[in-house]
């Protein structure tokens, strides 16, 4: 990693640690401006004002919000989230528990939408204007307005309640095997998919379209090979880049994504940990959540430049976000 | 062939997004039933004469609700892309007009909100700041900014760069007049079609929010509110899971429709760009 290209790396890093700390400001700022005394709600607004002023003593809610801030802060640097309020144990460890199910479930959506979108996106456009083009993109455009929660009711309906196929919801824990485990996180995982990949195939049509359209196609077809091998060795290759971005904005909306979908399925995710936590004003919990998805939103977006900048170097310093696009 | 398509899809999102708003009006006036009555005696019905969508767990009118629905959907949408856009997109402007470190402020801090899963962070201001449509609106209407900031500063730009804005200047014509007289004008295709995406995805993140109870409140009918209760009974009475997310979806296809539509339209050139 030298020259030029080193440098862009090493700029994006110092900017990607800049992002993340002001992410973490804005979160904490929001909870400071927001309602709600986690040390009341602890006790009920019956408990007596020194008793009040003791425990919020004891969680350092009285110090001043800038050493609490910093505190938090250079905890999170060294990889210590602090301590819950109310359930009394290291917020890593909480976490640690719930990743378990938001991650993978969050690594099948990406992966089914991803498995699902390019051969849908490839085959309309190869087939532009045909039947196939047609009826594939109507789908992918009542797909795009489908909302997710829904999609998964429907699901439930369909292979929980009418066909038992699988659970409605719950998690039975890895410690259960891991095909139980997997089973319950196919239909959340669907319902969060089939909408994503309803976009991504179109964002992936587009793209090959485009690049069906250049010389090197044209040239590698006459150079004798066949339809078939010039648009998957050629055209595709070549039209992965926004598709990639696209993989990578998608998290984004996959993580806020899972909040919801998990209280459908009542699984025991992260999602779950952010509205118990809110509900209990476990104030430290939310504040370690939403800088960590948004933490893993921006290192996330910083790989796809880097997966962007590796596909096609010409990219160099400017122009690698897409604007508007969420 | 391909532009009678388009136009078909304009004619087909135009519908529905004027059956919406029709809805939303009508339901002002007349429903069926009042959305919010209960008749206990005849809960969980099946669609029948009495009601073509069938009552809920406390006997109320399915279709009463769902149009009284789409007011608490319609404002929402609407505060919150106005909201967005009228922040937004003097934002968007100043950044396009200023340059330099204002231009590059607006920019880093829209960067920053779009760090943020806005569904995530939306839930948790509603649910800091106390569940209720107002507080959805705000929550939705913040995650817009930055959408229009942006494709404000990138389209005018754009704009910018053209001959007839330099004749403006050299005419004496000041930053704000040519911006209001000639960029604003320019980019209103780009914008309104803008306007109608954002308005799609504020129609579905309210009903994610109203799902989990964060929206408008009950008795006052809301589409995810009511699938919510839905999911309770889906043994009992599974189509009461099924309506309203098709009101959902048929408001947000119709927009989605209209924007591409609107976009082929006004703006031709933008009709590849996703």
């Amino acid at each position: 990693m030298r020259g030029p290209m080193g440098g862009l790396v090493l700029r994006r890093l110092a900017g990607l640690l800049l992002t993340l700390l002001a992410a973490s400001l804005v979160v904490f700022l929001v909870l400071q401006v927001l309602p709600g005394d986690p040390a009341l709600l602890m006790l009920d607004t019956s408990a007596r004002a020194d008793t009040l002023a003791a425990l919020r003593h004891q969680m350092g809610l009285d110090r001043p919000a800038w050493i609490r801030y910093l505190t938090w802060v250079w905890g999170l640097a060294r990889g210590d989230f602090g301590t819950s309020y109310t359930y009394g144990v290291p917020v890593a460890e909480l976490i640690r528990q719930r990743v378990l199910v938001s991650l993978p479930l969050a690594v099948m959506s990406v992966l089914l939408s991803t498995g699902i979108a390019i051969p849908v996106g490839v085959v309309a456009a190869s087939r532009r204007g045909g039947a196939a083009d047609v009826s594939l993109m109507g789908v992918a455009q009542i797909g795009v307005a489908l909302p997710n929660f829904w999609l998964g009711l429907l699901l439930v309906l369909l292979f929980a309640v009418a066909l038992p196929w699988f659970p409605a919801g719950g998690f039975p824990g890895w410690g259960a095997g891991a095909w139980p485990a997997l089973r319950a996180l196919i239909l959340p995982a669907l319902a969060l998919a089939l909408p994503q990949a309803a976009i991504l195939s179109r964002v992936t049509r587009s793209a090959v379209l485009e690049t069906l359209g250049q010389d090197y196609v044209r040239t590698a077809r006459a150079k004798g090979l066949s339809q078939r091998a010039a648009l998957w060795r050629h055209a595709v290759p070549n039209a992965l880049i926004p598709v990639v971005t696209i993989i990578g904005l998608q998290f984004s909306f996959l993580l806020a994504g899972t909040v919801i979908i998990e209280n459908v399925f009542t699984l025991p995710g992260l999602g779950r940990l952010v509205f118990q936590a809110i509900a209990q004003r476990d104030l430290i919990v939310v504040q370690d959540l939403v800088v960590l998805l948004a933490g893993s939103v921006i290192v996330v977006n910083f790989l796809v430049d880097l997966v962007y900048l590796a596909l096609d170097p010409r990219l160099g310093r400017d122009g690698l976000r897409g604007g508007g696009v969420r | 062939m391909r532009r009678v398509l388009r136009h078909r899809n304009l004619a087909i999102g135009a519908a529905l997004s004027l059956g919406l708003l029709a809805m939303a009006l009508t339901s002002l006036l007349w429903t069926p039933y009042p959305p919010t009555a209960i008749d206990i005696l005849h809960r969980l019905a099946a669609p029948g004469w009495a009601h073509p969508l069938g009552t809920d767990a406390f006997g109320r009118d399915e279709l009463s609700m769902v149009m009284a629905g789409a007011q608490s959907t319609l404002s929402v949408a609407l505060i919150a892309v106005g909201v967005g856009a009228g922040i937004g997109i003097p934002l968007g402007a100043l950044a396009s007009a200023a340059g330099g470190w204002t231009d590059a402020l607006v920019m880093r801090l829209s960067d920053l909100a779009f760090a943020f899963p806005a569904l995530l962070t939306a839930v948790m201001i509603t649910a800091l700041a106390g569940p209720g449509a107002e507080n959805a609106m705000l929550a939705i209407g913040i995650f817009n900014i930055p959408v229009f900031a942006r494709v404000t500063r990138g389209a005018a730009l754009a704009v910018r760069e053209q001959d007839f804005i330099m004749a403006a200047r050299a005419t004496g014509r000041g930053e704000l007049g040519i911006m209001r007289r000639h960029v604003l004008p320019n980019i209103s295709a780009v914008l309104v079609v803008q306007i109608t995406i954002q308005f799609a995805l504020a129609i579905i993140a309210d009903a994610g929010l109203s799902y989990v109870g964060l929206g408008t409140q009950p008795p006052f009918p809301s589409w995810g509110r009511m699938l919510n209760d839905a999911q309770t009974y889906i043994y009992h009475a599974p189509l009461l899971a099924v309506f309203p997310g098709i009101a959902i979806t048929l408001a947000v296809l119709g927009l989605n429709l209209l924007g591409d539509g609107l976009r082929d339209v006004l703006d031709p050139r933008l009709s590849t760009r996703r």
